[in-house]
């Protein structure tokens, strides 16, 4: 773990880009300048972004744009990507109907549209 | 738009039973079993869902079940994934704004012109089809 302070101090200010606007994070809508601009005001870890903006916890859980977002702040931080954690993965990695939770229990009841996973 | 029949990869494609479903109240076949998606694209649907946040359309994106860019309402359920969800007869299917089926209001008028006129069609999603159908031909 590096002093933010000083890692802030390093990288300096945020300089914008032409495609700040391009769209990262699809479900939860955020964009390269947003997540870009958050390094800047101090967020330097992936789990603290997903809190900071809501990148990677919409729908998809992040598995369309964490690789996008990890590289993004890597850059800005100055960093190999290697040496950025990826955020945790927790389950369900897939939408689930509330009612597939509920079969755990013995509770039986014929899914509507939706599948189970 | 037309079904690949035949893939160079997966060969012959099989053909389902054809089966009437709702999409925006309004009636459309498509082949039991096949995705909802494949059905929708069939039929010149392009525009699955509005984002909450700017309200731009979304369509499909990964087609494999991993994005949840094609999410709609299906029977009442929201964040159906249709890339991966078999089509059953009778099915309803919805536009999904924001996290329901319920229109923005820069929406609503299409929506509701779409549901009444049946001659008329959903104006952005046609477009879109005529677009993907010239490009073919040309």
């Amino acid at each position: 773990m590096f002093d933010i302070q000083e890692k802030l101090k390093e990288i300096g200010p945020y300089v914008p880009e032409s495609d700040d606007d391009l769209l990262v994070c699809r479900c939860e809508e955020v964009t390269k300048g947003e997540i870009r601009r958050a390094v800047h005001e101090g967020i330097t870890t992936i789990e603290e972004m997903r809190r900071f903006l809501r990148c990677g916890m919409g729908l998809c859980q992040g598995q369309t744009c964490g690789m996008l977002t990890r590289r993004l702040v890597a850059r800005e931080l100055r960093v190999p990507q290697s040496e950025m954690d990826v955020a945790t993965s927790r389950a369900p990695m897939r939408p689930v109907a509330m009612e597939t939770g509920g079969r755990d229990l013995g509770v039986e009841k014929p899914a509507a549209g939706g599948d189970a996973e | 738009m037309d079904r690949i029949q035949n893939h160079p990869i997966l060969g012959e494609s099989p053909v389902g039973k054809s089966v009437t479903f709702t999409y925006d109240g309004r009636e459309l076949t498509g082949y039991e079993g096949e995705p909802i998606a494949m059905a929708l694209k069939v039929n010149g649907i392009m525009i699955h869902r509005y984002t909450a946040k700017r309200h731009e359309p979304r369509g499909i994106f990964c087609d494999i079940g991993r994005c949840t860019d094609c999410v709609m309402v299906v029977d009442g359920q929201p964040n159906v994934r249709t890339c991966i969800t078999p089509l059953r007869a009778g099915m309803k299917v919805e536009t999904q704004y924001g996290a329901g089926a319920e229109p923005f209001p820069e929406n609503a008028e299409d929506a509701m012109r779409f549901a009444k006129d049946e001659r008329g069609s959903h104006p952005i999603s046609e477009d879109a089809g005529k677009d993907a159908r010239e490009e073919k031909h040309s």
